[in-house]
């Protein structure tokens, strides 16, 4: 039955730390979001259209629900799928790239993207537009070409080119279709290829569109097809992934080079906006070159010299923020009201950001560095989120403005909390139609930051503090409680423990020694009788007396160190031989420290009556008490060399049971060897608890130091 | 007693999981100005191989845009924060990285400095390894001696007033070009930032200018793409020679249309920035500048092996390589 039950535990324990090491499992990775993301299903179209769906890693990316824009030209940007980690599936899309000098593509199983050229692990297949080729590979924060060639004589790239990336196991399968039908693409292998991951879009100084973006399961049904779509065109030429080029390569390089080089020329008649602004009028007939600091719903142009406004301008116009355009018109200069009407926009080339200046909103408020590209800091008051765009009310000092702006991939309104010190990147208007006649001014921002969440003494928190406060407290005074009922307790048993002790002792001996007086009282045998009566009761004083003297001596604190013990004992042995010619030893092995106090008191009470039965007893010389302390354990010897007796043959009135019984109490181990004529010897093993342990040492080290302070 | 054991294995559990949350603890971050250019992969590469084999991985990764210092400096804190061994940088502009340097060395992560004289002296957590400009400027001088036969008037654009090194470079050209060719005279100075098309509208003014000159010497690379593009742009084509400084696009070597670059050894950079991180880590001494000599790459040479060298980084494994968080 008990071996039925110990197996059953076993198993139930087994169990539960099983349970307990897959609990650990899942919540480790889940909390390193390895779970979260894999074995998700592939996303339908449909979500594409929605930011929360991506992650921008650069760029400056919109989507509509069948496009995809990257407006800019930076080198490596990203838009990565939130989630997801796939293995085997298809990726397809139409791209229209920009510039004549870029790339642009599909990536496929990536992870760990971060913002930069290279920066993630994954592969990526792309259109070049820079020599006319396409290229597959792999990034491990580093480009590894697995895959170059040349694009089919004569190809247009101004036109979307349908790009399809399939991966199944380590083999990937690229396939491009241009608009005049043909096709061309290949295979490729990596032997140590990455098995998941998620897809995304990338582009290198080209803006671009993706329309049509799906993806797809795949296995090698779809490699096999891309397979038999390249098989009847020819396979295009391998570019060494190194220089130099060959006469047609170069050729494409020098054609796209030269178109990049005439855009970015600069432009004739152009001149400063500060000549216009110093002179209020119209000017007409204009041209200013400069960079779109702003976009609709306030468009503003920055130069060198200063800023203005276009109003009206064709809310199809595709200009965005860092496009250097030139612009043709009429300027109009007022106060605070400078702008450039019927302005002819052409878009020169992008990505020419103006540092913002840093300015705080009563610097704004002056009107010096209204129209300008600015950065102003303030505590969020409100925060309206619309589907498109987003209104804030912030103040910094005693001034309160607003803030106007277009949702985008980059902006989380999750963080947008009342209260949060924010920056805004943008360019600042006093005009009505965005202040309302309310606010000093209005912030078009095209960027919004926190700088620093909510202060944590907001009301909430204060409450929530308070809550915790009362919380403590009121855990404080039950644990307190709790405290002194133990100890409570714990007097009681004492006091329960000593009133037992003096039942079995005093209180004993007390109707002992009046049973003999009353005896003596009415004994008539003769003196003699009397006498002995009297012996008696005397007898049974001196016994109580030591009995007594024992129990106090025990509960004195003093005896709690192991070398007070052994003190105790041996004084309690030269008392008990006064006058005889005992010699007592003490040994103390191990370094002294305290022992718990109900160890004490075993020790000190089985040490009592084993050097009283000693002396009484076995008519020894010597009487030898030692003490020995380990790590873990603490033991106290009592040994004479005296008579001895057989154990077996004698009862167990001198005490020994008793002994045997307090050393039960703690669990303690009771050895008792003797035999007649060869001395006997008793000692007591006890276990000392782990935690007592340390706390016994740092406790008698920060005495030992107070001491040593003290001492100085 | 099984209550305890079963206690201590489920706590060496739970710990043995923990560390798989974190990531990158042990790598060295090196953040050069940009990647992906034929300037910076060498580098990579070279690190990347200096590395191989001694247990250390790489973190590579910079801003896209050359000039981005503030992102550049949001990485060096965020490898500062993941607690990187050790950090390799190429400061995009030497001011506002000493701070950040020095916030790294008082924690003492060893760094190497590379191609820039950021101004703390080197110590046991700080080290530099540049290109030689005296040797490169040297160089230059006496491709413009060659080409203008020791007369004439050139053009000095792209200035760099952001980095230390670019104004070492800039002045210890003007030294060599009077001690190699005191016949020939710098008329324009232009200083420049890393912006292809500011490069090239300056390169266009100078062209379009009133001071004659007979050659263009541009010290950084992009100033000198902004010198092929006003070049190329410009009709009709005006003959003017173009020396560059910094490897960027090889086709307009090749094509004749830049005359000649001055290339640095980035790939033996690397090497030798890896090696001072790995000796740092160890606490061996190391030498506190080392500098590495630059090459002339001119259309005659650049299919020699010295040149060959620098670019079989697209070749490279990199998947054993380490780099961002996988």
């Amino acid at each position: 039955m008990r071996r039925a039950q110990a197996i059953g535990w076993r198993r139930l324990h087994a169990g539960l730390l099983a349970a307990l090491a897959l609990l650990a499992a899942v919540t480790t990775f889940a909390a390193c979001g390895r779970l979260a993301r894999g074995n998700a299903p592939l996303p339908s179209p449909s979500v594409f259209s929605q930011p929360d769906a991506w992650a921008a890693y650069g760029g400056d990316w919109a989507a509509t629900a069948t496009e995809i824009h990257n407006n800019s030209q930076e080198r490596g940007a990203k838009l990565m799928t939130r989630a997801g980690a796939w293995g085997d599936y298809q990726v397809q899309a139409d791209l229209q790239i920009a510039e004549p000098y870029g790339e642009a593509g599909l990536m496929i199983r990536s992870s760990g993207e971060e913002e930069g050229v290279d920066a993630y692990h994954g592969y990526f297949a792309g259109i070049r537009t820079m020599d006319a080729s396409f290229e597959f590979g792999r990034a491990d924060f580093g480009w590894h070409a697995l895959l170059h060639r040349r694009l089919p004589e004569g190809a247009d790239l101004q036109r979307p080119i349908h790009l399809r990336l399939a991966a199944v196991g380590c083999r990937f399968a690229i396939a491009l279709a241009l608009a005049d039908g043909r096709v061309a693409g290949g295979v490729a292998d990596d032997p140590d290829c990455l098995r998941t991951g998620r897809f995304g879009l990338r582009s290198y100084l080209t803006s671009v569109t993706w329309r049509n973006l799906s993806v797809s399961p795949a296995g090698p049904a779809e490699i096999a097809a891309i397979e038999q779509q390249l098989a009847g065109s020819p396979t295009p030429a391998s570019l060494a992934s190194s220089e130099p080029y060959d006469a047609l390569t170069l050729d494409r390089y020098a054609t796209a080079m030269r178109a990049e080089a005439k855009k970015h020329a600069v432009q004739p008649g152009v001149q400063p906006i500060v000549s216009f602004l110093m002179q209020p009028g119209r000017h007409p007939h204009v041209t200013i070159q400069g960079v779109i600091i702003s976009t609709p719903p306030l468009t503003a142009i920055q130069d060198d010299t200063n800023a203005l406004i276009i109003p009206n301008l064709d809310p199809h116009s595709t200009v965005k923020l860092g496009d250097v355009v030139a612009a043709e018109g009429t300027v109009v200069s007022e106060r605070f009201r400078s702008r450039i009407d019927d302005a002819k926009i052409r878009v020169l080339w992008s990505d020419t950001e103006i540092p913002p200046l840093a300015v705080t909103a009563s610097q704004l408020t002056s009107g010096t560095y209204r129209g300008r590209s600015i950065e102003v800091e303030g505590i969020l008051k409100s925060v309206a989120i619309r589907p498109g765009d987003y209104d804030l009310v912030l103040q910094d000092g005693g001034q309160s403005f607003r803030a106007l702006g277009s949702k985008n991939f980059q902006i989380d309104p999750a963080g947008l909390v009342v209260g949060s010190r924010v920056r805004l990147r943008g360019a600042a208007t006093s005009l009505e139609q965005f202040t309302g006649g309310i606010y000093p001014f209005t912030v078009i921002t095209d960027r919004v930051q926190v700088v620093a969440p909510p202060p944590w003494w907001s009301p909430r928190h204060i409450v929530l503090l308070a809550a915790l406060g009362i919380g403590f407290f009121l855990a404080a005074q039950f644990l307190l409680h709790r405290v002194q009922t133990w100890h409570m307790r714990s007097v009681l048993r004492e006091r329960e423990q000593l009133a037992l002790e003096m039942h079995d002792t005093l209180a004993q001996s007390f109707t002992g020694i009046a049973f003999q007086l009353q005896a003596a009282s009415i004994e008539r045998r003769g003196e003699g009788m009397i006498q002995t009566h009297i012996r008696n009761a005397l007898e049974m004083v001196h016994v109580s007396h030591r009995e007594a003297s024992r129990t106090i001596a025990a509960l004195r604190p003093q005896y709690r160190d192991a070398a007070g013990i052994l003190e105790a004992l041996r004084e309690s042995a030269a008392r008990l031989s006064d006058g005889g010619t005992l010699r007592i030893e003490t040994v103390m092995n191990g370094k002294p420290a305290e022992l718990p106090l109900e160890i004490t008191d075993v020790f000190v009470r089985i040490g009592q009556e084993a050097i009283s039965n000693a002396i009484q007893h076995s008519g020894c010389g010597t009487l030898t008490l030692s003490l020995t302390l380990a790590r873990r354990e603490a033991q106290l010897t009592i040994e004479d060399d005296g008579k001895g007796f057989d154990e077996p043959l004698t009862p167990q009135g001198l005490g020994i049971a008793g002994m045997r019984r307090r050393a039960a109490k703690v669990k303690a181990r009771l050895e008792l060897r003797t035999a007649p004529g060869e001395g006997t010897r008793i000692a007591v093993t006890a276990q000392l608890p782990v935690a007592a342990g340390l706390l016994n040492r740092l406790r008698i080290k920060l005495v030992t130091a107070s001491e040593t302070e003290r001492a100085v | 007693m099984r209550a305890r054991v079963s206690a201590g294995i489920a706590l060496f559990l739970l710990s043995a999981m923990l560390p798989g949350c974190r990531q990158q603890a042990s790598s060295v971050a090196v953040i050069p100005r940009t990647t992906s250019t034929l300037l910076w992969e060498p580098m990579h590469m070279g690190v990347a191989e200096q590395a191989r084999g001694s247990g250390i991985d790489i973190h590579w990764n910079a801003p896209a845009d050359e000039g981005d210092s503030e992102k550049q400096l949001n990485l060096f804190a965020a490898a500062l924060r993941n607690s990187s061994r050790g950090i390799i940088l190429a400061p995009s502009e030497t001011l506002n990285s000493r701070s950040a340097v020095l916030q790294a060395v008082s924690k003492q992560v060893p760094v190497v400095i590379v191609d820039d004289e950021l101004g703390p002296p080197a110590g046991p957590y700080l080290s530099y390894v540049s290109n030689d400009e005296t040797a490169g400027t040297r160089l230059a001088a006496e491709r413009v001696n060659h080409l203008l036969k020791g007369h004439g008037t050139i053009a000095l654009m792209g200035i760099s007033p952001r980095i230390e090194s670019g104004l070492t470079r800039e002045e210890s050209f003007e030294r060599a070009l009077a001690a190699i060719a005191p016949g020939i005279e710098i008329k324009v100075r232009h200083f420049g930032d890393l912006v292809i098309t500011h490069q090239q509208q300056i390169a266009q003014e100078i062209l379009d200018g009133h001071e004659h000159v007979d050659a263009i010497v541009a010290l950084t690379a992009a100033a000198t793409r902004g010198a092929y593009y006003a070049r190329i742009a410009t009709e009709p084509r005006p003959a003017i020679a173009i020396v560059g400084f910094d490897q960027d696009l090889l086709a307009p070597i090749q094509l004749g249309e830049v005359d000649s670059v001055i290339v640095q050894n980035t790939r033996r950079i690397g090497q030798l920035a890896m090696q001072n991180m790995q000796a740092q880590l160890q606490g061996a001494a190391v030498a506190p500048q080392t500098l590495v000599e630059p090459l002339l790459m001119t259309r005659e040479n650049m299919n020699s092996e010295p040149m060959q060298s620098l670019w079989p980084f697209a070749d490279y494994d990199w998947s054993h390589a380490g780099g961002g968080s996988k």
